[in-house]
């Protein structure tokens, strides 16, 4: 994220929401992708990704629902990590895993440094919270890539590959 | 363009329709579908009152990812049936989108007479500098020394086309640069493009994983032009003659009327339709 601008618990909560909506674009759009080449493997977990961020995105929104939130342009708001996030055809259920963790750890970073700055003690206090969850949510994503094997060199070799320059 | 009739309650994923998308994963295309749906979210625009006309290619597959009207027309074609679509309909917003070779090669024509004309419509060109849905074969964008086709061994040593400038020479009177790799900002420019009177032209820089895969470095290459839009076309031809394909933003903002005949209800002969696109 280029900038942060979080002076409000409105702020904040309007921040969050527009990262999680952020991030369950991405998963969903990348469990298509999976599903067209045929990688269902992959496409599950971005499901579940999505459906978890779903989860917090309604947490969230509870948390907002008597707050008139700031709108936030795309172009406003700039969180690169989650969105220029990027598939391949052939990723395992650990590069899936990988890449969402990522995203958490940045998530966790970017609300650290939130309830680092010059805010009111509620908006430290919430941005605390966001960290928080975040990293549990990473250390659960840690632990259920351990249920899949680490890809070898080469995982992305295609020996047959579906396209070839004419 | 129009701005009433507006739904401030949809979201961008509210533009999509059900159909997903079969592009490669990794393409641009992705994220100018994703930046489509983020700028009209926030314009609000109603999906009733928007249409997106579009040529052939992989690009030009992006009717059937979106809730709007849509129209897949002939190759190279969708500038002529967006104009009409527009000057018969101008309370839409239409939106016209296709690829490097569709529009700038087999559409190369209706594309200097619709910036000439200068009907309120925005287009967007996704280019990739390959024709991808035929498997790989040099389109107008190339670079002369890309070899890596079977049909130009050596590369085609011909000097690239340059949209930019072509689009300016012909009058279009809104002119921009976005990447795929920056969606937000291509969001951004999107609205500007679809707000400003005249007819717009996007050119959107959208890698092609699979035939140009060296085109993922263009997320290092690509940067904001570090200058605001000028109204000044010979600013902006100097500015576009000198630019090196990878400065973002909008880059020039005419002033010039939109075209937009008088619409009778009914007519008694062809003959009076005719008359209405005399320049």
């Amino acid at each position: 994220m280029s900038e942060i601008s979080i002076l409000s618990k409105a702020d904040l909560l309007a921040r969050t929401l527009t990262m999680l909506s952020e991030t369950v674009d991405r998963y969903e759009l990348f469990a298509d992708q999976m599903d067209v080449v045929n990688n269902p493997e992959a496409a599950d977990i971005f499901r579940w990704l999505a459906e978890k961020q779903n989860n917090r995105t309604q947490v969230v929104e509870s948390l907002s629902k008597d707050t008139e939130l700031p709108h936030i342009s795309p172009w406003d708001y700039n969180w690169d990590d989650a969105i220029n996030t990027s598939a391949h055809y052939m990723m395992t259920p650990y590069h899936t895993l990988s890449l969402a963790i990522a995203v958490e750890q940045s998530a966790a970073k970017l609300f650290l440094q939130i309830e680092q700055s010059e805010i009111s003690s509620d908006v430290k206090k919430m941005a605390h919270g966001f960290a928080r969850e975040a990293n549990d949510f990473c250390a659960q994503l840690e632990k259920k890539r351990r249920e899949y094997p680490m890809p070898e060199k080469g995982w992305d070799e295609d020996h047959d590959p579906p396209l070839m320059l004419e | 363009m129009e701005m009433a009739n507006t739904c401030p309650s949809l979201k961008a994923k509210d533009y999509k329709s059900g159909t997903k998308p079969v592009w490669c994963p990794g393409c641009g295309d992705y994220s100018v579908l994703l930046a489509i749906t983020k700028a009209m979210a926030e314009m609000s625009l109603s999906p009733e009152n928007v249409a997106l006309v579009s040529g052939i290619g992989c690009s030009s597959r992006l009717p059937a990812y979106l809730n709007v009207y849509g129209f897949h027309a002939v190759h190279g074609r969708a500038l002529p049936v967006a104009t009409g679509l527009k000057v018969s309909r101008p309370d839409l917003t239409v939106l016209a989108a296709g690829g490097d070779g569709d529009g700038f090669s087999i559409g190369g024509n209706h594309f200097m007479h619709a910036c000439r004309r200068n009907v309120d419509m925005t287009y967007i060109v996704m280019d990739n500098q390959v024709y991808g849905m035929t498997k790989g074969q040099a389109s107008p964008t190339t670079d002369p020394d890309w070899d890596k086709s079977k049909l130009t061994p050596g590369g085609t040593k011909i000097n690239p086309y340059y949209p930019l400038v072509i689009a300016l020479a012909s009058g279009a009177n809104f002119i921009a640069r976005a990447s795929s790799t920056d969606p937000n900002g291509a969001a951004k420019v999107l609205v500007d493009a679809m707000q400003h009177p005249g007819f717009s032209f996007v050119h959107m820089l959208s890698p092609c994983v699979t035939f140009r895969p060296e085109q993922k470095d263009w997320k290092k290459m690509v940067r904001a032009a570090p200058v605001e839009p000028t109204t000044d076309p010979a600013v902006a031809a100097k500015r576009l003659m000198t630019d090196d394909n990878f400065f973002l933003g909008t880059l020039y903002k005419g002033n010039r009327a939109p075209y937009q005949p008088e619409l009778k209800t009914s007519v008694e002969h062809i003959s009076e339709l005719e008359k209405g696109f005399i320049l």
